[in-house]
């Protein structure tokens, strides 16, 4: 790995010429967003961002109204991959064991069933209507990767991805995250409504009964998803976006709408962030513009708002745009 | 370019011509020019002529500034100079540089603008509105006049063009005169016996009696004998704040308010609801009055959350000064509103009597009451509701709601 760029080769198996590990997430990225376009309309933006939350060993929140194909694309995205996948739906009398398993006495001995937790992806749609129980149950298994079961400790499978949403609408009887627990969430993400074009193309897609998930072919094997995990790691981040990152998660602290600026451990995520979506542009180092891209979906669910400057129209979006123009960009000096 | 004026400037032309009178050209010729100007300003005054309002923000607190900036850009090579632009305001907002003027349109002030614009300018003016006094404030549509080098009118015309902005009423803290008083949720916290559906401790075997609803069918299958799910008995504060807007004696349709009670009731309900909510209480308003839906009854049903008092003090900045509806019909509908056990604060400025019979409905029904009476009649409603054996307290907002720095509850 050199400073200036991400070199590290591999013979390709065919004995063509070496392949830079950067631009097979380059391809990765391209067969995984044409793959997921058979199924799912318009949504490139956050297909990107759940790749990036896979790819960050992360995890996604999706935010939006019902209906926009939250769970279609939870969906497509684990097919795509060939990962195994789980659902679970938030409800107040959803249990911390119907995430985890359980045993059951079967013959006069107990038997492990898991829960749908030991997947690779799993889909938790409005984890703000499970109970605080619950939530933290499932939130401990994301931090630690792993779950407790009377007394014994499981490993979750890897990659581990959850995937949960949450309806901005619909809040009655409903249990907010707490900050500490949105913190787990590396990327949040939106959908919105699709433009005209792509609801027509949705309606004439599905008029016809078409099932599109059933499609959908796994671009990628388990043993390679996990290299290119590996390899995004490995991404160059330079001093000087070092810093311009650093500089944006500081200014956050001391912006006056903030109760609540970004924690180190969001320095974390953003730096993890803008290095998978270098990576899936297939480059080996870090731009600023990465680091742009990224900082709304990283940074928006981890900022607290002053309550007086709430009611006075202050939101976070509002605040990142401040922050973002506040922050100059490194501008690389041509060496002469 | 009028036909007549035309026909007219020719004929002076063509006549000066026929007797040989220069200076009936000349008059002709210059007033060719004065038409050919205006026609240009007329067809090409408006083209390429954009006008921008840009409000800061659309929600502001009562006693803020909120910067309003207006920009004129005449992207084409004709200047012009005199541009007069009429944005249309709703009723009662303030820009502090410039007086509003009445409109022909009921309920719209006009802010009126003129400008002098060079070919391919942009100007910018910068205001600021004084958000005076809660509300929902629009600006829109705007009607945009050119006129030629002469200041006569060349065209006109209107855009759609709305910007809106919520003033929400001011929230204090709230301060007890004495510490025996705990107004928001404590009688709720005493109350436990209530189950709370979403607290599952577990199961317990099936008694005679149980709803069906409450078996635990997986559990039942598992162990082979029927069992019933088992609730936690509720912990969590909920609180409901039931604003009475009505501030005259009488019936609710009449249309009668005391502005000052009216705008001290949203400030002591804003503040109530915000001390509830950082105490960790679940917050709601409910109060029967317009607030620019459909429904007659205004409800934010009780919920603890970030956005919670975002979500309050908007419906107050929304609410009417007038009922839409008698207050206890809005109290008969509330258990269908709120859980068993969630604390309903009444805050009223009048006499509670008409409604005395169904707060203490409420109260027996398992909705611990507290009243909140306010303004010159808060001791009349503390006697009353004392009388009926509700739990009182007065609240003042001193010396007025505009300057006061605390809502303090007194028995």
């Amino acid at each position: 790995m050199s400073k200036t760029g991400h070199v590290e080769t591999e013979a390709a198996a065919s004995g063509g010429p070496p392949i830079r590990s950067e631009a097979r997430i380059g391809r990765f990225w391209r067969d995984l967003r044409d793959m997921v376009a058979g199924a799912v309309v318009g949504e490139e933006a956050s297909l990107r961002l759940l790749a990036v939350a896979l790819l960050a060993d992360g995890h996604a929140l999706i935010e939006d109204v019902p209906g926009v194909g939250k769970t279609l694309l939870a969906r497509a995205f684990a097919r795509a991959l060939g990962l195994s996948f789980g659902r679970v739906q938030g409800t107040p009398d959803l249990l911390p064991t119907d995430v985890t398993g359980s045993s059951i006495l079967e013959a006069g001995r107990l038997r492990f069933v898991a829960g749908p937790v030991f997947n690779n992806i799993l889909l938790v749609d409005e984890i703000n209507r499970a109970t605080p129980r619950t939530q933290s149950a499932l939130l401990e298994a994301m931090q630690e990767r792993q779950v407790s079961i009377e007394g014994e400790t499981r490993p979750l499978p890897a990659p581990f991805l959850v995937i949960a949403t949450e309806n901005p609408i619909e809040l009655e009887g409903t249990f907010s995250l707490p900050e500490a627990q949105l913190d787990r969430f590396l990327v949040r993400v939106t959908l919105g409504y699709p433009s005209r074009e792509d609801e027509r193309r949705i309606a004439r897609r599905y008029l016809g009964g078409d099932e599109p998930l059933e499609r959908l072919e796994p671009i990628v094997d388990l043993d390679t998803l996990l290299a290119l995990r590996r390899t995004v790691s490995e991404i160059v981040v330079s001093d000087a976006v070092e810093g311009y990152a650093v500089d944006l998660i500081r200014a956050t602290r001391e912006h006056a709408d903030l109760r609540l600026g970004a924690s180190p451990r969001t320095s974390v995520a953003l730096f993890r962030a803008s290095q998978a979506w270098a990576a899936l542009d297939g480059r080996g180092f870090v731009l600023p513009d990465d680091v742009v891209a990224v900082v709304r979906p990283v940074l928006g669910h981890r900022l607290l708002l002053d309550v007086d400057r709430e009611l006075r129209g202050a939101t976070v979006e509002r605040v990142l745009t401040e922050v973002l123009g506040s922050v100059s960009v490194p501008v690389p000096v041509p060496e002469r | 370019m009028t036909r007549t004026g035309l026909v007219f400037a020719l004929a002076l032309v063509a006549a000066g011509i026929v007797v040989a009178a220069p200076g009936l050209v000349l008059v002709g010729i210059l007033a060719l020019f004065v038409l050919g100007v205006a026609e240009l300003w007329s067809r090409y005054g408006l083209r390429n002529l954009h006008y921008e309002r840009r409000i800061d923000r659309d929600r502001a607190v009562c006693g803020d500034e909120v910067p309003l900036d207006v920009a004129v850009w005449n992207d084409k090579p004709l200047p012009l100079a005199w541009l007069s632009v009429d944005d249309f305001a709703t009723e009662g907002a303030v820009v502090r540089e410039e007086p509003l003027m009445r409109s022909e349109r009921p309920g719209f002030t006009i802010l009126r603008s003129r400008w002098t614009v060079g070919w391919y300018e942009r100007v910018v003016r910068h205001f600021t509105i004084l958000a005076d006094h809660r509300g929902v404030y629009s600006f829109g549509p705007v009607r945009v006049t050119v006129a030629d080098l002469f200041g006569r009118g060349a065209a006109t015309e209107e855009h759609e063009d709305r910007g809106t902005y919520v003033v929400r009423p001011r929230s204090v803290p709230v301060r007890l005169a004495s510490q025996q008083h705990a107004p928001v949720g404590s009688l709720r916290a005493r109350l436990s016996l209530f189950e709370d559906p979403t607290l599952f401790a577990g199961v317990r075997p099936y008694q005679v009696g149980d709803p069906i609803r409450r078996v635990h069918w997986r559990a039942t299958a598992r162990t082979g004998a029927v069992v019933s799910k088992r609730f936690d008995p509720s912990r969590a504060r909920e609180v409901l704040v039931a604003l009475d807007v009505q501030t005259m004696p009488g019936a609710h349709w009449t249309l009668h308010f005391d502005d000052e009670l009216v705008e001290s009731l949203m400030v002591a309900a804003a503040s109530l609801a915000r001390h509830a909510l950082a105490e960790g209480a679940s917050c709601g308003l409910a109060a029967a009055a317009f607030s620019r839906t459909l429904d007659r009854l205004a409800v934010v049903a009780p919920r603890a959350g970030r956005d919670q008092l975002a979500a309050i003090t908007d419906l107050l900045g929304r609410l009417s000064e007038i009922p839409s509806a008698p207050f206890e019909r809005l109290l008969a509908r509330l258990p269908q509103t709120i859980s068993p056990g969630t604390t309903v604060i009444v805050l009223t400025a009048r006499d509670p009597a008409p409604y005395l019979a169904a707060l203490t409905r409420l109260d027996r029904s398992g909705y611990p009451v507290q009243l909140v009476g306010l303004g010159p009649n808060g001791e009349q409603a503390l006697a009353r509701a004392r009388a009926f054996g509700l739990a009182a307290v007065i609240g003042s907002l001193t010396p007025n709601w505009r300057t006061s720095d605390a809502l303090v509850l007194a028995s």
